[in-house]
């Protein structure tokens, strides 16, 4: 049976703001959409700030060695306003010398964004960390020291001595990521999971 | 206890499955050499008791691969190995059924020893109390008796009882002293031996089996057991393998381990549906695998040193 009658035209409802922005701010790629909506949600739902992108080559993981094809991931880096990871050992530390999260000066953290669906391997994540000093080198220490005490201007040069030969034995864990996953199927519901990614094996927090 | 059994340990390899069934083996693999495996052993006509289990361990592949990599180990086809049992002379046979009778004989001297033991201090105790109460006794009414009454009479009462319950008890002495002679006698205790080597002696190295076949897991889990993890298997976590930082009666696991081959493709789902578990039950989610393939190396001793790993943790934001 056939509907002779001619159809309304469909009705549809201005994009939201996030589309809008994705749209206009995209050029190319699918992944630097998902970095854009990824980069969006971090700015307006976590508050981070001083945002930015930083591009690196990494395989595709259908490819294999001998013929290597790669492709562009666009990393995100920001400010949290509040520490997003600390290791338990140094979370110890930071007890026994008397330091509270919010004492330290706020960090540099770095984004991967991905979309459901997407292909990833081992291979990719390790290009990831090993592009990331390349890509992090003279951001990592950022922000400032605003309180006039002494005595815990002493603690911090402290910590930060300690940290940096932590950094060195990798005793409070090295490397670190966020991996940000979008949800893509059914148009996803704006959802942005995050997890902690860690190079090597790394203690879990006593959450 | 730090008993070592002879190096390699044969590993019987029965229909598919790695087996110990030696409890020297057992507790020094997993005293030097973070090996734990699964205990299977139940009881024959109670299989429904599952909670406490015994003898046999069984090792995963991985796990015997391992062993037999270090030298640790060699793994016995339980089938041929079997029908060479019958080999055992009867003059061998004889020499361990006596010798276990032997070891019978001493568990149930030690046994009276120790009940002996028990019963004299039992009788100590209670002539102590006898001793002590009269004396109390007589001390509150002394003002009705005389004090020498009060405390002759229960003494020579008591120094009778010591008298009797010893002469009582001797006759049970040399009875028992009879028991500990080497005449064959009932009471010996039953001895269930833990070991099989002796008696058996060790096969020979020509009819051991090759070292077994691995999963591609192998080497990330090679990898986390040389940095002294131990490995169980990850079934009840849903993993492939659950991380210990040390032996698992004391320390709770670190990790659920996943391994993919290096350019496996990885749901990301998965990523978040591990990651999410691990935090649950607050452990962290462990991936990792060999980045260099059978190809581009000789041995995999050699892929397990380009091993790389990766841990998340949910983020909580």
């Amino acid at each position: 049976m056939t509907n002779t009658q001619p159809q309304p035209p469909t009705i549809r409802p201005e994009p939201s703001a996030l589309s809008a922005q994705t749209s206009s701010a995209t050029h190319q790629s699918p992944s630097a959409a998902t970095s854009t909506q990824v980069l969006h949600n971090l700015q307006h739902q976590h508050l981070w700030t001083s945002l930015l992108t930083h591009t690196i080559p990494t395989p595709l993981p259908s490819s294999t060695k001998r013929q290597t094809q790669t492709h562009a991931v666009t990393l995100v880096s920001g400010i949290p306003p509040h520490r997003v990871y600390t290791h338990p050992d140094e979370q110890l530390w930071m007890l026994e010398n008397g330091i509270r999260e919010d004492d330290l000066r706020p960090e540099r953290m770095f984004v991967i964004p991905t979309a459901h669906g997407q292909a990833w391997s081992l291979a990719t994540m390790a290009a990831v960390f090993d592009d990331l000093p390349r890509v992090a080198g003279g951001l990592v220490e950022y922000g400032h020291g605003e309180s006039g005490d002494d005595e815990m201007e002493r603690k911090l040069t402290r910590y930060y001595e300690k940290r940096e030969m932590a950094r060195e034995s990798r005793e409070w864990g090295s490397q670190r990521l966020l991996l940000a996953m979008v949800d893509r199927g059914m148009g996803g519901d704006g959802t942005v999971a995050y997890y902690v990614v860690q190079e090597g094996e790394v203690k879990p927090r006593q959450n | 206890m730090d008993s070592q059994p002879d190096l390699p340990i044969p590993i019987s390899y029965v229909s598919g499955r790695y087996l110990l069934f030696s409890i020297d083996a057992v507790t020094y693999l997993r005293r030097e050499h973070n090996i734990c495996g699964v205990l299977i052993g139940t009881l024959p006509q109670i299989p429904q008791q599952n909670v406490f289990l015994g003898l046999p361990l069984e090792l995963m592949p991985e796990e015997a691969r391992l062993l037999v990599d270090k030298g640790v180990a060699c793994i016995v086809d339980e089938t041929k190995a079997h029908d060479s049992m019958n080999t055992l002379l009867e003059e061998d046979r004889r020499r361990y059924l006596r010798d276990l009778e032997a070891q019978g004989l001493h568990a149930s001297r030690l046994h009276a020893d120790r009940k002996e033991q028990q019963k004299e201090q039992a009788l100590k105790n209670r002539i102590n109390d006898k001793n002590a109460n009269p004396k109390a006794k007589a001390a509150a009414g002394a003002a009705a008796q005389t004090p020498e009454d009060a405390l002759s009479t229960p003494s020579k009462k008591d120094d009778a009882a010591v008298v009797d319950l010893f002469a009582a008890e001797d006759p049970s002495t040399p009875s028992r002293d009879a028991s500990s002679t080497p005449t064959p006698s009932q009471n010996a205790m039953g001895i269930t031996p833990a070991t099989s080597y002796p008696p058996l002696s060790i096969p020979p190295s020509s009819s051991h089996l090759p070292a077994p076949v691995v999963p591609p897991s192998y080497p990330l889990f090679a990898h986390l057991h040389s940095r002294g993890y131990f490995l169980s298997p990850g079934l009840r976590f849903g993993c492939q393998y659950t991380a210990y930082p040390g032996d698992p009666l004391r320390f709770h696991s670190h990790f659920l381990v996943v391994s993919y081959d290096w350019d496996e493709n990885i749901d990301l789902m998965d990523l978040i549906v591990g990651g999410r578990l691990g935090t649950g039950v607050k452990k962290g989610f462990l991936i990792g695998g060999a980045e260099k393939t059978l190809d581009d190396v000789e041995s995999e001793a050699d892929r397990v040193d380009s091993v790389r790993t990766f841990s998340l943790e949910w983020a909580g934001m």
